[in-house]
């Protein structure tokens, strides 16, 4: 069985560097991969590279088995719901014109081409599952707190059952007590779903709290270590 | 001897949505030449209270207490009164560096302005401004002082926005949020920054954030404010070790190197505050007995807890 | 049975408006509401301006001309005769009709042109941008006036001119609003669940940008008058004997000493339209802004 995400030699440039290089690494389903840098590493490009949200300038990503580097379009269209995204902001991560309801029920709108009401009486396990209540979703994303939108997020995403999640410094906006109770759900929903999940952060203690991995992304270079390893990294980085 | 003294601090906004009580008769004190540091989450009315020292509080709030600094009262000072601490004598650290700093101005020049505006004579700015930028953790001062602030790092902009306000010699630093958004290794230099200003300029700063590390590393004494009003108080030490109030143990057990462990349900809103103690729904041991009287808090010798169930 | 049924719809529709968060918004603004209601009104106006006149606009009289405010004729009389008062409000009809038609259409055009291309990026971006530099660097009337007089006059003919020559502004303002929309995060959240660009474009991006453009829309609307007035006056618009503001200031202008309520009044009237559209585009942002409920931060 090949696994779920296999990278190989991916990398980028930008005008005159290297934003990442030599990128390679394999995630199955269940498993945490974290990407670790600094604010400009590129860790952010690395991961929408990954979902093909930007293009990489070379490399390969295959997902599920099959190449996905350059297709475009429909087929491109069609594996998206598959591989879902997490962003940093949650005061942006959600159209701010629109209600809850209808950003969270859209995906599943288009995809099945089912009408609104329909869509989030099915999500209403996923929306007790992240500890929200229906009618906090007839509000507007700026009336909620960063972590109602996060877990808004999460019925979002967990709505198309995605195999991959790229979570892109998903707490760092957050309080300390909100981000132990984001987290905490989302190693939940990954544990009952086998999602595989490309963990992005600068804080060392949140990555050994929440991977099996890390990869460290430093001026371009990409180094894969296990969680051992890891610890004596970011000790270094101390000083 | 106390250089700032914050007693009952009252601060209520008036909206279309009922009253929102920021701050409710908080109380507290910074001894000279001490870091204090005020510990709060969204929702805990940490903001309006450096707002309140600084005058910058929008005039529609309603405020009421004292705040006496170096021991005259400044909270009902007039403005043109104020304006003679503000940015002299008290000086802000505000939280949004690159909206602080003047984006055509090299930085350097951005420090020398201010001692300009204290009189300092021409030939000593540049000798003074190294002494300033040599307390910021600048890995190469002169290129710094060099370049625009567009060529920094958000850390290394935060930290220059610490030297502005020095230049000025103020008695008291208001620091508001230092490490929000920095990443780990802006966040440790600005760590060994206010360090340095700690150990060798013995500077009194208050320092108001929602970094519990923050607090632990810098701080000598440590406050924390839940939904607008102080749940403890005491050394950082002893409030970091022995923690009193539920709310203390729940932050620091939620820290991902202590566990990670989350705190169920989210804080109260500011507007609609229930009876009695405010940490009820989310404690684990709440109380049964007189519920509806709020809790006051408890001196336990130095160390102020506002919980029944607390003793020394 | 049908009868019920289009009662229920009517019920129905009634309470999505009044739950409305637009609606809600607006009840909550007292002076939007009076702005509205005054736009209303005029609009109604010019839809029957010529029944409310008490006199032919066109009738003339000129043995009466430039006589000041009498019994016969409430504000006077222009240059050849005629009832100012009844020109000025039959000119409602006109300038309304003609300004209104014209401001759409750039609008439709500039808005389509500048937001696709902002979406699209690339070489097309590159291209249409320096379109849109090249039609901002023309003086618009000069070129309204090159096209009209290649394309002969005419009203039709002078709404589309006005269009092209003007919807260049429009494009770079709604271009400038794509590009930065285009890169948020809940951009690209839609992207990521495999929504399609066409979707993302009218359902996400349009309605976030849409706005600035529709205030510039209102506040052109004076200028719009303006220059529909000057190319009448040159001959290349509407015919004189048709009442329009714009060109009766512009005939007025000679005899302004002895009369000069023909070019004060139809000068206060498109004062006092223009200030209502602005008034009613800023307050349309401001209530189909959900962040304009907030309580303010803490």
């Amino acid at each position: 069985m090949p696994p779920l995400l296999r990278v190989e030699h991916l990398h980028k440039t930008y005008g005159h560097g290297d934003i990442f290089r030599d990128v390679s690494f394999t995630l199955d389903s269940g498993e945490t991969i974290g990407l670790f840098g600094m604010s400009g590493s590129g860790k952010s490009t690395l991961g929408r590279c990954l979902l093909l949200l930007e293009r990489p300038s070379g490399g390969k990503v295959f997902f599920e088995g099959t190449e996905i580097s350059k297709i475009r379009g429909r087929r491109l269209e069609a594996i998206r719901p598959r591989m879902q995204m997490i962003f940093q902001h949650p005061e942006v991560s959600l159209n701010p014109r629109m209600r809850l309801i209808e950003s969270v029920t859209e995906p599943l709108v288009y995809h099945r081409g089912q009408e609104r009401e329909e869509v989030f009486e099915e999500l209403q396990p996923l929306i007790a599952a992240v500890g929200l209540r229906p009618d906090q979703f007839y509000s507007y994303p700026n009336q909620l707190s960063g972590g109602e939108i996060q877990r808004a997020m999460m019925v979002k995403i967990y709505s198309l059952s995605p195999k991959l999640i790229v979570a892109d410094e998903p707490t760092s906006m957050l309080d300390m007590s909100v981000q132990a109770q984001v987290l905490s759900l989302m190693k939940d929903l990954q544990r009952k779903n086998d999602t595989a999940v490309v963990f992005i952060s600068h804080d060392p203690e949140v990555m050994q709290a929440m991977c099996d991995r890390v990869g460290v992304l430093a001026e371009g270079a990409f180094t894969l270590m296990d969680m051992s390893a890891f610890s004596g990294y970011a000790e270094g980085l101390r000083q | 001897m106390k250089i700032l003294e914050v007693a009952g601090l009252n601060v209520t906004f008036p909206t279309r949505r009922g009253m929102i009580r920021a701050s409710q008769n908080v109380s507290f004190s910074v001894d000279t030449g001490e870091v204090c540091v005020l510990v709060g989450e969204t929702g805990s009315g940490k903001s309006v209270i450096g707002q309140a020292i600084l005058h910058l509080l929008p005039r529609t709030a309603i405020v009421s207490g004292s705040i006496r600094y170096g021991g005259q009262e400044i909270l009902s000072m007039s403005e043109a009164a104020y304006a003679h601490l503000r940015g002299r004598e008290i000086a802000l650290i505000p939280q949004n560096p690159s909206g602080s700093l003047d984006p055509l101005m090299r930085c350097g020049r951005q420090i020398a302005e201010v001692l300009e505006c204290r009189e300092v004579p021409r030939e000593r700015l540049s000798g003074e401004t190294g002494r300033i930028l040599s307390y910021l953790n600048f890995p190469d001062p002169e290129l710094t002082a060099a370049s625009y602030p567009h060529e920094l790092s958000g850390g290394m902009r935060q930290r220059l926005t610490t030297g502005i306000a020095l230049a000025s010699e103020p008695r008291l630093l208001v620091a508001d949020e230092p490490t929000k958004g920095l990443d780990y290794a802006a966040r440790n230099a600005s760590i060994a920054m206010f360090r340095t200003l700690k150990e060798k300029r013995h500077d009194s700063i208050l320092m108001i954030t929602h970094d519990l590390e923050l607090a632990r590393l810098i701080g000598d004494t440590v406050g924390v404010l839940y939904s607008g009003e102080l749940v403890e108080f005491g050394p950082a030490a002893e409030v970091f070790e022995d923690p009193g109030h539920p709310y203390t143990k729940g932050l620091i057990a939620a820290l991902p190197k202590n566990g990670m462990k989350p705190m169920p349900g989210t804080c109260p809103g500011l507007s609609r505050l229930p009876k009695g103690c405010y940490f009820r729904d989310r404690c684990p041991h709440p109380c049964t007995e007189g519920e509806d009287s709020h809790p006051a808090m408890l001196d336990g010798s130095g160390r102020w807890v506002r919980c029944r169930r607390f003793s020394v | 049975m049908s009868e019920v049924g289009s009662a229920r719809k009517l019920r129905r529709w009634r309470a999505s408006v009044l739950e409305s968060d637009w609606y809600s918004r607006l009840m909550q603004r007292p002076g939007l509401q009076v702005v509205l209601a005054l736009l209303a009104t005029v609009i109604l106006a010019s839809a029957f301006a010529p029944m409310l006149a008490p006199q032919d606009p066109n009738a003339t009289d000129l043995y009466g001309k430039n006589q000041g405010p009498s019994a016969a004729h409430i504000l006077g009389t222009d240059y050849l005769g005629r009832d100012l008062f009844s020109r000025v409000i039959c000119g409602l009809q006109t300038s309304m009709t003609i300004a209104l038609t014209t401001i759409a259409a750039t609008f439709v055009i500039g808005t389509a042109i500048g937001g696709y291309s902002g979406y699209r990026g690339g070489w097309v971006d590159n291209v249409v941008a320096r379109v849109i530099d090249v039609f901002l660097a023309f003086p618009s009337i000069i070129l309204a006036l090159a096209l009209i007089t290649l394309l002969g006059s005419g009203i039709v003919n002078m709404i589309l001119m006005l269009a092209v020559a003007q919807w260049a502004s429009f494009a770079r303002l709604m271009r400038g609003q794509v590009l930065s929309e285009k890169n948020q995060e809940y951009v690209l959240s839609a992207r990521a669940s495999g929504l399609p660009g066409w979707w993302i474009l009218t359902k996400h991006i349009m309605p976030n940008c849409i706005m600035p453009v529709v205030v510039l829309a209102t506040m052109d609307l004076g200028h719009t008058i303006l220059t529909i007035s000057t190319l009448s006056f040159l001959g290349l618009g509407i015919p004189p004997s048709i009442p329009e503001w714009g060109s009766m200031i512009n005939a007025g202008l000679d005899s302004m000493r002895t009369a000069p309520l023909n070019v004060i009044v139809p000068g206060i009237a498109i004062t006092i339209v223009t200030l209502l559209f602005n008034l009613a585009g800023e307050g349309l942002r401001d209530i189909t802004d959900p962040k304009s409920d907030g309580e303010g931060s803490l």
